[in-house]
């Protein structure tokens, strides 16, 4: 297992690096730069802008530099964490990610939560009851969780809180907080205002968790080990533990990749809708003005969490269940 | 009784983790050595710095070890482990790749007798016999194997007939 860990690790290294320059060819793809942009938008407003000031900002912002030298310069950088200057907020971009990328941890987090603690036990009784009327409820429930799109979910949760309750239930906190720095008050005001945006992003995401484990606990309860566990005595409730559910886990293991990424850039558009201060549409933003160290450091970020996630996924799976998974079949 | 056979790693394949720990070191020390970091990447770069030795030294451990099957036990040395076959009471034969498609992996196998633990890979040479050995006594003294470790047996073509495999949850 330690040297799975060590190769396994090796191998982040070169992954880590060839991400970081493919994304700062994307980030440097669309023509011009954030200067260009920036001109645009002075001249349509009807300003004018000279060549000298031009040059000045190129040079201090250092896009006067050729592309491989600002590659390194950031790279090194960012290894220093000096993830560069984000041109758009005027200030470093770890200044700019701040609070919002706390915030986002904990709707991320508290989300991921939420749709673990509903799902599994909702899907290992669907399972375990295939085809009672609490698994045909579950799974009506289940499929409109799966139909709805979030986005609209969290419309029409603004819609009825207005209508109903005269009140709204966008942002993650109450106004008086805002770009305030974190209190425990502002804490305590962020808690009462994550439920909503839990339910609205986790819904879609239980609903899907709940058909899987459904379906790949019915898999495994097929099974021959299984019957001969309740051949040879074994208690119905530690039968399901210890083997089918533990197998049944593999895919979501597996799925442990995807969900970190998840937790910074996940659920944009409901943030958007929502009005959340969290990391997605600074991310869009950031994107759509071309702030290059901003949406650089966000995707590098992203990457190395998907990364990292890999890797934390591939070691419980080596742990929990090291067989020879060939595909195509083993060679011998 | 057969004579005790004896079993190293050759050092062909023990070339590659040597140039992985190195290229460990380097990776996760040049950093430390040649400019100034903050705290917590200077803390992630030394833990890595020093897994990456724990690794080279447990290579070199590895390449100085024989191991010797006989019909009655199996030793290490010299680290001098001794594992009675008749007292085995744990064995766990696990693959590992890191490739997405599981090719090019390479096996563990884990063998315990009260507190003394023996781990061998399947870089050594006679692995497949030293697994068969294992195999046989494990059946013999009624160890339980989990599923994983049956299906990989099954793979090195080693079927354990009287192994309970649900036993150790009764």
């Amino acid at each position: 297992m330690f040297r799975f860990l060590i190769r396994r690790t090796l191998v982040m290294i070169p992954t880590l690096l060839v991400i970081s320059a493919m994304v700062f060819i994307i980030i440097q793809l669309p023509e011009g730069d954030y200067l260009t942009s920036y001109i645009t938008e002075l001249e349509a407003q009807g300003e004018k802008v000279s060549a000298e000031k031009i040059a000045f900002l190129r040079e201090q912002y250092g896009l006067d530099k050729p592309p491989i030298e600002q590659y390194f310069a950031w790279l090194f950088g960012m290894l220093r964490g000096n993830l560069g200057f984000s041109f758009e907020y005027n200030l470093p971009v770890s200044q700019v990610v701040g609070d919002r990328l706390f915030l986002s941890f904990l709707l991320s987090f508290s989300t991921i939560l939420f749709t673990w603690v509903v799902a599994f036990p909702i899907g290992v009784y669907s399972a375990t009851h295939q085809y009672s009327w609490g698994d045909h409820g579950l799974t009506f429930i289940g499929f409109l969780g799966l139909a709805t799109p979030n986005f609209l979910l969290a419309l029409v949760l603004l819609y009825f809180a207005n209508v109903v309750f005269g009140t709204s239930v966008g942002g993650l906190m109450d106004p008086q907080y805002l770009d305030q720095p974190m209190s425990w008050a502002k804490f305590l005001s962020v808690l009462e205002h994550l439920w909503i945006p839990v339910i609205v992003i986790g819904t879609s995401g239980t609903a899907g968790m709940i058909r899987r484990l459904r379906a790949n606990l019915l898999d495994e309860l097929q099974k021959q080990y299984v019957i001969t566990g309740r051949a040879k005595g074994l208690s119905p409730f530690k039968l399901l533990m210890k083997y089918p559910l533990r197998m049944a886990l593999n895919p979501f293991i597996a799925d442990i990749g995807n969900l970190l990424p998840q937790v910074v850039s996940g659920a944009a558009i409901v943030s958007v809708v929502l009005s959340l201060p969290t990391t997605g549409p600074m991310l869009l933003t950031a994107l759509q003005s071309q702030d290059m160290y901003l949406a650089g450091s966000f995707l590098m970020f992203l990457a190395a969490l998907t990364v990292v996630g890999m890797f934390l996924s591939d070691l419980a799976l080596a742990a929990l269940d090291p067989r020879i998974r060939l595909e195509g079949g083993l060679r011998r | 009784m057969p004579a005790a056979m004896t079993y190293r790693y050759p050092w062909q394949a023990m070339v590659p983790d040597y140039a992985r720990a190195a290229i460990g070191i380097v990776c996760a020390g040049a950093p430390l050595a040649l400019t100034e970091l903050p705290l917590a990447v200077t803390a992630v770069l030394a833990f890595l710095a020093a897994i990456f030795a724990a690794f080279a030294a447990q290579a070199a451990l590895r390449h100085a070890t024989r191991i010797l099957v006989s019909g009655r036990d199996i030793r290490a040395l010299p680290m001098g482990i001794r594992l009675d076959w008749d007292r085995l009471t744990r064995l766990r034969l696990a693959y590992f790749s890191v490739r997405r498609d599981g090719r090019q992996g390479w096996m563990e196998l884990k063998l315990a007798s009260g507190r003394c633990t023996l781990r061998i890979d399947s870089r050594l040479e006679g692995f497949t016999e030293v697994v068969r050995q294992a195999a046989a006594a494990a059946g013999e003294a009624c160890v339980p194997l989990e599923p994983a470790t049956l299906s990989n047996l099954a793979n090195l073509g080693i079927a354990v007939v009287d192994a309970p495999p649900l036993e150790e949850h009764r």
